[in-house]
């Protein structure tokens, strides 16, 4: 017996040099086996408790109803600054020992940006935040806004509110008050700049509030203006042109102060914000969101929605390869190289044809010619990241990868912003960022960041490019969800869904990750 | 001509010591192997230069280790040096991620402070009833994420049980530099009350128990006295005022002073939670540290030597023939030993009956005249060489310690070159 363990330790000793190694060189297999065995979570306290309900509002849509402009002031971005993206609800937190309070209640608001360049006291410039809540259910409550004519809107008749929450960048909290404005409490304020998101924290200490705790459904209206210090409200004025403190594309004196809306499923917010036409003067009439466990983006799904979009998925694949079948000709390398005289089309066909070694000592000879070629470097990172792949031993592979991104990073100093090169670099460093194991590279947030200044490129090209930028959008998204980022993941689907030629495959393979538009 | 007995003559190695030398040389091979993969493969990246230093100076290292057998003193060398160079790194990446050291509402609102392994004990129970971990840290996708340091903790813990203190933890290096600073000790606390040894015990259970209380850890924003070198929450309110204070003290206390008076590892032997929690874990590991009964003569060095207060005279009276769970494999008594009394072993002591077949074995070959028979003799006791717990734990470990030290040595030794050439490196 004595023997038989002694033997046994020592082949576990032996087999321990090895391990050690190959623990590290496959860390993120340990890692995803951990996850998926003990599935475990982040205390909720510290991060504003479990998410109650999530919804994603659509990208680009910071126009209230269609035409509003920013001002011209250039302080002002163009946009994004009040794009709300999303709205997360979370379970309320008690009984907490870290923040300010021991009963706290986290509103998430998910911006395009948050920039501060007006130095706010509580991190960002530009939104004002107001949300209504219907906390009862009851009749009771308003259906005015809190300031008379600051957002020129009222409230459906059905849902008035109880409490409303402000917030905004100059203050150092947000406020809440109840309708009848007995109540009043401060609000913490945290601003997350890195994924452009304002954590509201809410006392539920005493008052009405308070009920939360014990309510299973609440209605919420989230509206988003821009800050105005001297505004009622401080939702800044609109008028018809854009001023320096002045919003525009108002069109009639009682357009909403509203640029951006959470809009109930089914709803558009061009209609929701459009002052009715019968009564002059009179304001549009808002429908608040409801909150409730699950309610949101994710559950928006139901088993024929998903297989509706996969029937979709799968006719888009199949048109796509007959595509690709009569487009392809096998041709030798020799033979490529010959009908394609010049150098970069050169790559590229060998490339496509599947010629890796060929085009890697084509790109070494133009190299050899002109260093600075910032197109051949673009593609010759690609193909030595390729040359690792396919090597045996595991600090070649590693080497290969890093000599990849260091080629990537010549190229990037050769092609600045603008030049129509730039898309090739891009699309090929992000490629291999995405291929390559986020725990021994950590290159998922540069692949993410290439994806997202390839979308851009092809939004500006023109509408034909429009999937090509969904599809990196969602790429993007799949680069944050490598890196642990899930929220900017799920913003960067949001972008891709809110592209308008997204793919029906992208739809679908969003959809099974419970992804979708409100 | 150059013959087997010249190279022999002039490396100075006995006739018989050939194997051993063979053996050290192949492990020397096998760890170069590593470090390409390790430091010059995976940390070094775009900074060649830092690479080869630190790839350089892990080799000289090892060398030296493998062949001069001070293990110990090679060891010390290699973890002070990466405790030392792990900070800069750290503060670096902190900074550039958060611009600053300090941890705000914001970085705990978003579950981004690194998860480090002394969190590890604090978070299993809270772990284990409610899946939740009671630390503001990212799951994964991060090097000091919560899954990649279990990962790391699981493997480490099978391999070294508490060797960890001595060999992995980029911590400790602290206080053994501190510790070995002075020339002469001026308190001593092998005659302390024996009960104190039981301190970091009474501290866990402290630590975990409240940390269960209030779900949180309670370590890490009261006691750590790494939290100086590291990262701390903003000092904007009377409850971080004294937290830092705590900080300040604990790290000048039982880091800096006390190693320096008693020229033992106080943090590491006395107050750190996480190293009473690996010597539990230690129960389960290969290793352990044997003493030879039959050759200790009992004269308390090993006692004198041990810098984290594992070895005691109870236990060296006793007839127990394995250190406590306690040990942190430094081999500092095996070096301190003058009877050889004292070695690395596996947990079960190598019986008598495959000894006996071990030189039976040996026997046969050595009977044997030709040359296949020698060569395979010398073959046979180069394994044998290579299968010793002395010659498998200093690889394995010492392979650990470079694996995790790579990415923030070879950075912060970018760094140095930087700040020395002006920023040209």
């Amino acid at each position: 017996m004595k023997i038989a363990l002694r033997i046994v330790e020592t082949a576990l000793a032996v087999s321990f040099v090895f391990l050690v190694s190959f623990a590290f060189s496959h860390m993120d297999t340990l890692e995803f086996l951990l996850g998926k065995g003990l599935r475990l979570k982040t205390e909720p306290s510290f991060i504003g408790g479990e998410v109650m309900a999530r919804f994603l509002d659509t990208n680009g849509d910071d126009n209230g109803a269609g035409t509003l402009t920013y001002p011209r002031n250039e302080n002002w971005p163009k946009n994004g600054a009040l794009d709300l993206l999303a709205y997360t609800v979370h379970y309320p937190v008690t009984n907490n020992e870290h923040p300010t309070w021991n009963d706290y209640w986290q509103l998430d608001f998910t911006f395009a940006s948050l920039d501060n360049p007006l130095n706010g006291r509580a991190g960002f410039s530009f939104p004002v935040i107001h949300v209504y809540f219907d906390i009862d259910g009851k009749a009771g409550g308003s259906l005015e806004t809190r300031q008379a004519r600051a957002e020129l809107a009222s409230f459906s008749v059905e849902y008035p509110w109880d409490y409303m929450l402000h917030v905004d960048g100059f203050s150092s909290s947000g406020s809440l008050v109840s309708c009848d404005g007995t109540y009043q409490a401060a609000v913490e304020i945290i601003p997350d700049h890195e994924d452009n998101k304002i954590l509201v924290r809410l006392p539920l200490e005493k008052g009405g509030i308070i009920n939360v705790l014990k309510m299973e459904e609440t209605r919420h209206y989230v509206i988003i203006g821009a800050y105005d210090m001297t505004a009622r409200g401080n939702f800044m004025i609109l008028e018809e042109r854009p001023g320096t403190t002045r919003g525009g594309g108002a069109r009639e004196k009682n357009t909403p102060r509203i640029y951006d809306y959470l809009v109930p499923a089914g709803m558009a917010q061009q209609n929701l914000l459009s002052p009715p036409d019968d009564a002059a003067g009179a304001y549009a009439v808002l429908e608040p969101v409801k909150v409730r466990p699950g309610a949101g983006s994710g559950g928006l799904f139901s088993e024929e929605e998903l297989a509706r979009l996969k029937q979709e998925a799968d006719a888009e694949q199949q048109a796509g390869q007959e595509n690709n079948v009569t487009e392809q000709q096998m041709q030798g390398s020799a033979e490529l190289i010959a009908v394609n005289p010049d150098a970069h089309d050169c790559i590229i066909a060998l490339i496509r044809s599947g010629y890796y070694d060929e085009a890697r000592a084509e790109a070494e000879r133009i190299l050899e010619q002109d260093p600075q070629d910032g197109f051949v470097l673009a593609y010759y990172g690609a193909l030595t990241a390729m040359k690792g792949s396919s090597a045996g031993d595991l600090g070649e592979k590693v080497k290969a990868v890093h000599e990849a991104f260091a080629i990537f990073a010549r190229a990037d100093g050769h092609i600045p912003a603008g030049n129509p090169d730039r898309l090739d670099l891009l699309l090929n460093r992000a490629n291999v960022a995405i291929s390559v194991p986020e725990s021994v590279f950590f290159k998922s947030l540069q692949g993410a960041a290439d994806f997202l200044e390839a979308a851009q490129i092809y939004l500006d090209m023109d509408e034909d490019h429009s999937r090509q930028a969904a599809d990196a959008y969602y790429h993007a998204g799949i680069c944050y969800e490598n890196a642990g980022k899930a929220e900017r993941a799920e913003l960067a689907f949001v972008q891709a869904l809110s592209t308008p030629g997204v793919s029906a495959r992208v739809r679908y393979e969003l959809a099974l990750k419970g992804v979708g538009l409100q | 001509m150059i013959t087997v007995s010249k190279i022999a003559g002039f490396l100075h190695l006995k006739k018989g010591e050939y194997h051993q030398f063979f053996a050290s040389f192949l492990l020397c091979v096998l760890m170069a192997l590593q470090l390409k993969t390790f430091v010059l493969g995976y940390a070094a990246g775009r900074y060649p230069l830092a690479g080869w230093i630190y790839a350089l100076f892990l080799m000289t290292v090892f060398v030296l280790m493998a062949f001069s057998g001070k293990t110990s003193f090679y060891r010390r060398i290699f973890f002070v040096s990466f405790a030392l160079l792990f900070f800069p790194s750290f503060i670096e990446n902190l900074i550039e991620a958060r611009g600053s050291m300090s941890l705000g509402a914001e970085e705990i609102a978003r579950a981004e402070a690194p998860f480090c392994h002394i969190v590890i004990p604090i978070t299993l129970i809270p772990a284990a009833l409610a899946r939740t971990v009671i630390f503001p840290a990212r799951m994964s996708g991060h090097y000091a994420a919560v899954y990649s340091m279990l990962g790391i903790w699981l493997v480490a813990s099978v391999m070294f049980g508490r060797g960890w203190c001595s060999w992995i933890c980029f911590y400790g290096g602290w206080d053994e530099g501190f510790s070995r600073l002075a020339r002469k000790r001026r308190i001593n606390l092998d005659k302390a009350d024996p009960r104190i040894r039981y301190f970091n015990y009474a501290m866990l259970m402290f630590i975990v128990l409240v940390s269960l209380a209030v779900f949180g850890s309670v370590y890490c924003q009261w006691f750590c006295p790494f939290k100086l070198i590291t990262e701390y929450a903003d000092v904007s309110n009377l409850k971080n005022y004294l937290a830092a204070i705590i900080f300040i003290v604990m790290f000048a206390g039982v880091v800096v002073v006390l190693p320096i008076l008693t020229r033992k590892r106080v943090q590491c032997g006395l107050f750190c939670p996480f190293g009473a929690f690996q010597s539990l874990v230690s129960k389960i590991s290969v290793y352990r540290v044997r003493r030879d009964l039959s050759k200790c003569s009992k004269c308390m060095a090993c006692v004198n030597a041990c810098p984290t207060l594992s070895v005691n005279r109870e236990l060296i009276m006793s007839d127990k023939d394995i250190m406590s769970i306690r040990c942190t494999l430094c081999g500092e008594c095996i070096t301190a030993c003058p009877q050889n009394a004292l070695s690395y072993d596996y947990r079960t002591r190598m019986p008598e009956k495959l000894k006996a077949v071990i030189g039976r074995v040996r026997e046969k070959l050595e009977g044997k005249p030709n040359a296949a028979a020698k060569v395979l003799l010398f073959l046979f006791n180069t394994a044998g060489e290579l299968l010793r717990p002395v010659s498998l734990l200093p690889f394995a470990a010492f392979t650990f310690g470079v694996i995790i030290s790579s990415i923030f040595a070879v950075n912060s030794i970018r760094l140095l070159l930087s700040v020395i050439t002006g920023g040209a490196a």
